[in-house]
């Protein structure tokens, strides 16, 4: 009994195997995926203890990754890409071929080369066209220049994120064609986002609309400085801004070049409508349309090297010209210009306009030596102001007051002198 | 064999099966139990819940109020300020970021790490703030890192932009987080810890008005706390500008004249109480409360002997001096004892005993140029003849020893001495010899410079006395003004009757303080009927008047105005430890004579060519057309 017992559970055991052989190697490939999803879950630091910034990558020599990168995703993404670009590019051939069937062969080389040079210059011409704005001379055009892109690499999209929220691209070029994160991404018509993550031979594409997106501005008649921002519906806004006269629908923004991103001077867009935030009081919402069609991109230009560091002398000037044009102040340092103080003139105080002035040569009356005699030793302003005679004696003129037996206690003089209009 | 086995093995299968299927069965009900449970019964507690995680209530900041002068011209303004904190929520390593954090923010890596470990030991939700009001560049950096630096937050909130060189300061005050101690106040009831309050001067006093209402947002968040969304909103209602009464030009002549001085000048209307200039010196910078006070600014404010944040035109109690001869000269002629006193002034007089001194020898006094002269002796005799219960009457009748009922928090009361006063604060009883010295506005009595501006324009307008205060009517509700009436009380409107003779005696008498017999005959301003009484307030009884120590000199007192009856400006200065009455008087002189130059302005009535010769005399005779009375 205990035998056949033993045979038939092995006999089972066998049939089990052999049974559910299928289902078995299934469950272990799903266990396996599990346990793998698990450790990446537990050690989310792992992956992006890489280096950071393009700076960083740069010191610590090639990483073929950008931080958060994850196994599943590494897997995925590379598992993907050959057939994401075999695809695009076999449908990219099919419409060459007729292209090139129709057109001459040599033709259409020629218009690529072609279109990659007109892109060149229009950059180059943005970054012109920015500088006459500033009417700086050729000194600063100079560093300008300099500071401004010196290589682009040429990119192609190749696949999006999929997700509505995210506006994420991938495109066909990655860290083995000199690509970092942080890289600044534009079209010949202006900023398109930022390079995410980079692997070998594909990178991220953060798009200037997706929401964790931002970008330091100048608008470029005004001078003024914003932050560009992407936002959950995919609009770029400028929402650090409080009301402003000056800024009107249509002006050109360009980028700052303060965010450490992006260089200065790109185009981003124009504005598109201003509002009121009445959920952000006292800031207003401005709407930029961009410059780039963001919707429809196709090939897009990855800026992979600006001279950031200039020669000691242009740098100084550039600073100077930093300081006294473009006005990187904080508000506060603005603002405290127009309340009065210790120094400040009666005629110069805001909304003087219209209302009297204090002495009536405009001086004040400390300031003028003549003006002043006597007072205590040792201390300023102390002395006796000496008043402007008046044309024709007034109530305050000595002698003009009424006796006591014909004045009502309290009342205002008769003779009054013309009430100023009172602002509200 | 096999068959029995396989017999064997189906027989207690299909008993095990049935086992099974109870088993099942039962975990089946007990699920569908759990389940209705879950969906059906406790549905809205967990959806509450559910909410209260994804969804997150952010307050919306109202904005402050600003405030204006009288014509409109800005004095306190509001500024965006953006802090960058860094948030250690997310369980990464920070040090990789450090240096491109320093690099963006220009703060030195050093500092960097120095704040991290002060903060090491605190909860990991605390945010750590890097740098506040930071640059449009800075700001533009972290906009453009958000993905790859989520640490980075930063925070917009509107602060408070005060004028520079603590220009108004006392009467302007300040904000700061409410206090704990406010917070138990029931005052302040409607207030959360972490709100910004007024603490002083008009913020503090009108601060409801100011304040507006606090919207909120209710945002969508995920699981990480980033916001993806928003549900509902409610809207902040902004805080209401103000206008205040003062009139900026008076204020700058105010300011400029106190400059480096220790002391007060206060302006006011006196048909209507309107405050049109208040200076106090030293100042304090109200800019600094609004950030984030230093405890080495404070302990600065603190430790300064001269009180920079007291706002002497309300809160300095100091002996009026001769100032309060004015109101001797009231209580003399309205109880007919002054009329006929003809007093020898022989450089003082023995009263009781005790020897009373005089600055001078002024041979003949009488009531028309005791004022002027500003006889101790004729006022120590006045004062005898007319009792301490009669001077007392008559200083409670024109508001000293108590608040004006200014609109301004912490308004002080002054003394006026009196057989009561003495008997509750001393316990002990008056002594006739004490009320000599009251008589020139020494002893015990003291004074705020609203007070006497108060009182003396209120006798020179026959007995019409207004309350003071700084906010321009017509700006809030007469409900809210009939509590700020309430929470300010004070001597306010008063009327006393005094006859037009004896009201033409003391303003003629004030007149000629700025006569050539007068006092203050060095602040006589050509073409201005300026009248007024200076005041020298000893310190301490027996000190030296010529030491070369300032804290020592007596302080310098005067109260002026322009016409001489029914005023339309009074200014009262006070100038501590300095010396003598007339250099007060000048002070005051540079706010009046801007006032009437503004006033003249306004009415084509001043030759603007004259300016460039100011010393010809001929402004002289054709601005004392009626020549001033001569003393007697």
């Amino acid at each position: 009994m205990r035998e056949v017992a033993a045979r038939g559970c092995c006999v089972t055991m066998d049939s089990f195997f052999y049974r559910f052989r299928n289902p078995l190697v299934l469950i272990a490939i799903v266990l396996m995926q599990v346990i793998a999803l698990a450790m990446q879950v537990q050690r989310p630091g792992k992956d992006a203890d890489v280096p950071v910034s393009a700076r960083a990558m740069e010191d610590a020599g090639s990483a073929p990754d950008g931080k958060h990168v994850s196994l599943l995703r590494r897997w995925t993404v590379t598992a993907m890409t050959p057939l994401e670009t075999a695809v695009h590019s076999s449908s990219v051939k099919v419409r060459g071929a007729w292209g090139n069937y129709v057109d001459l062969l040599h033709t259409r080389q020629q218009d690529a080369a072609l279109k990659q040079e007109v892109a060149r210059l229009r950059v180059e011409e943005a970054s012109f066209a920015e500088d006459a704005a500033q009417g700086r001379r050729l000194q600063t055009l100079l560093d300008f220049r300099q500071h401004y892109v010196t290589s682009t690499v040429a990119a192609q999209v190749i696949g999006t994120s999929g997700s509505e929220r995210s506006h994420v691209l991938y495109l066909d070029k990655g860290s083995e064609d000199g690509l970092k994160p942080e890289m600044a991404v534009i079209t010949p018509d202006g900023v398109v986002g930022k390079i995410r993550d980079v692997f070998p031979h594909t990178s991220q594409l953060l798009l200037i609309s997706d929401s964790s997106s931002g970008a330091g501005v100048i608008l470029a008649s005004t001078r003024i400085r914003g932050i560009v921002k992407g936002t959950a519906t995919g609009r770029v806004e400028i929402d650090n801004l409080t009301a402003d006269s000056r800024i009107k629908v249509g002006e050109l923004v360009v980028t700052s070049g303060g965010d450490l991103v992006f260089p200065r001077g790109l185009p981003v867009g124009t504005i598109e409508s201003i509002a009121p935030d009445p959920l952000h009081q006292p800031y207003t919402a401005i709407v930029i349309k961009t410059a780039a069609n963001l919707n429809r991109l196709e090939e897009v230009l990855v800026i992979t090297g600006t001279s950031a560091t200039l020669p000691p002398t242009a740098a100084q000037d550039a600073a100077t010209a930093e300081a006294t044009q473009d006005a990187n102040q904080r508000a506060a340092d603005l603002i405290a210009e127009k309340l009065p103080g210790l120094h400040t003139d009666g005629d110069a105080a805001p909304g003087a306009a219209g209302t009297p002035a204090v002495g009536a040569d405009g001086k004040p009356v400390s300031d003028d030596p003549e003006s002043q005699v006597g007072g205590a030793v040792g201390y300023i302003n102390s002395g006796l102001p000496r008043p402007k005679p008046a044309v024709h004696p007034d109530k305050f003129t000595p002698g003009t007051v009424p006796p006591a037996t014909e004045l009502t206690p309290g009342a205002p003089a008769s003779q009054q002198a013309p009430q100023k209009p009172q602002e509200q | 064999m096999d068959m029995g086995g396989i017999d064997r093995r189906e027989k207690l299968s299909a008993t095990k099966l049935h086992v099974s299927q109870y088993v099942v069965a039962a975990v089946l009900v007990v699920l569908g139990c759990w389940l209705w449970r879950l969906q059906i019964l406790g549905a809205d507690q967990y959806r509450v819940l559910a909410e209260q995680n994804r969804v997150r209530k952010v307050p919306v900041l109202a904005p402050r109020g600003k405030i204006f002068d009288r014509y409109g011209r800005i004095l306190v303004d509001n500024y965006p300020s953006v802090t960058c904190f860094l948030v250690r929520e997310q369980q990464k390593q920070l040090d990789t970021d450090l240096p491109l954090i320093a690099e963006g923010l220009h703060i030195p890596l050093e500092q960097i790490q120095a704040t991290l470990r002060h903060f090491q030991y605190a909860p990991k939700y605390q945010p750590i703030p890097l740098k506040q009001d930071i640059t449009p560049d800075e700001q533009a950096f972290i906009a453009a890192h958000r993905d790859d630096l989520p640490e980075l937050e930063t925070l917009d909130t509107e602060r408070r932009l005060y004028p520079k060189d603590g220009f108004a300061a006392h009467l302007i005050g300040y904000v700061g987080e409410v206090s704990e101690a406010d917070l138990n106040d029931e005052r302040f009831a409607a207030y959360q810890p972490g709100d910004v309050v007024g603490k002083f001067g008009v913020e503090e006093t009108y601060d409801g008005t100011l304040r507006g209402i606090d919207g909120s947002r209710d945002i969508i968040v995920n699981s990480h706390g980033k916001e993806v969304g928003q549900m509902g909103q409610e809207l902040a209602v902004p805080g209401k500008d103000l206008h205040l009464t003062i009139d900026l030009d008076l204020q700058i002549a105010a300011e400029r004249a106190l400059e480096g001085k220790n002391g007060s000048i206060v302006a006011m209307d006196p048909h209507t109480g309107e405050i049109l200039a208040m200076a106090s010196r030293p100042a304090f910078d109200p800019n600094q409360f609004s950030v984030r006070l230093t405890s080495a600014y404070w302990k600065s404010l603190m430790d300064d002997k001269n009180h920079p944040m007291m706002n002497k035109a309300i809160q300095a109690q100091l002996p009026p001096g001769s100032t309060f001869k004015v109101v001797m000269t009231l209580a003399g002629l309205q109880e007919n004892e002054a009329q006929d006193l003809h007093v020898a002034c022989n450089g003082g007089a023995t009263f009781y005993g005790h020897f009373f001194g005089c600055d001078k020898h002024h041979g003949s006094v009488d009531i028309h140029n005791a004022l002027p002269y500003s006889c101790d002796t004729f006022y120590y005799t006045l004062a005898n003849k007319l009792g301490i219960d009669k001077i007392s009457s008559y200083a409670h009748s024109v508001g000293l020893g108590q608040k004006t009922g200014i609109d301004l928090p912490d308004e002080q009361a002054g003394v006026v001495p009196s057989q009561e006063w003495k008997l509750k604060t001393q316990h002990d009883k008056w002594y006739a010899g004490e009320t000599i010295s009251v008589g020139i506005g020494q002893g015990a009595t003291q004074a705020t410079p609203i007070q006497l501006a108060r009182a003396l324009s209120g006798i020179a307008s026959g007995g019409v006395f207004v309350r003071p205060h700084v906010l321009m009517p017509g700006q809030i509700s007469s409900e809210e003004q009939s509590t700020i009436d309430q929470e300010f009380p004070g001597s306010g409107v008063a009327h006393i009757s005094i006859t037009p003779e004896n009201w033409q005696i003391i303003t003629d008498d004030m007149a000629n303080v700025l006569s050539p017999i007068g006092t203050a005959a060095a602040a006589h301003l050509d073409g201005i009927d300026l009248a007024g009484k200076t005041g020298t307030a000893d310190i301490v009884a027996g000190r030296q008047k010529n030491s070369s120590d300032k804290s020592t000199l007596p302080h310098s007192w005067f109260v002026g105005m322009t016409p001489r009856r029914n005023p339309d400006i009074v200014v009262a200065v006070l100038w501590e430890h300095g010396y003598w009455g007339n250099y007060s008087a000048m002070l005051a002189a540079q706010v009046i004579d801007t006032y009437v130059t503004k006033q003249r302005k306004g009415s084509g009535n001043l030759k603007m060519e004259e300016v460039a010769v100011p010393k010809t005399e001929a402004p002289k005779t054709a601005g004392d057309v009626g020549a001033a009375p001569s003393a007697e």
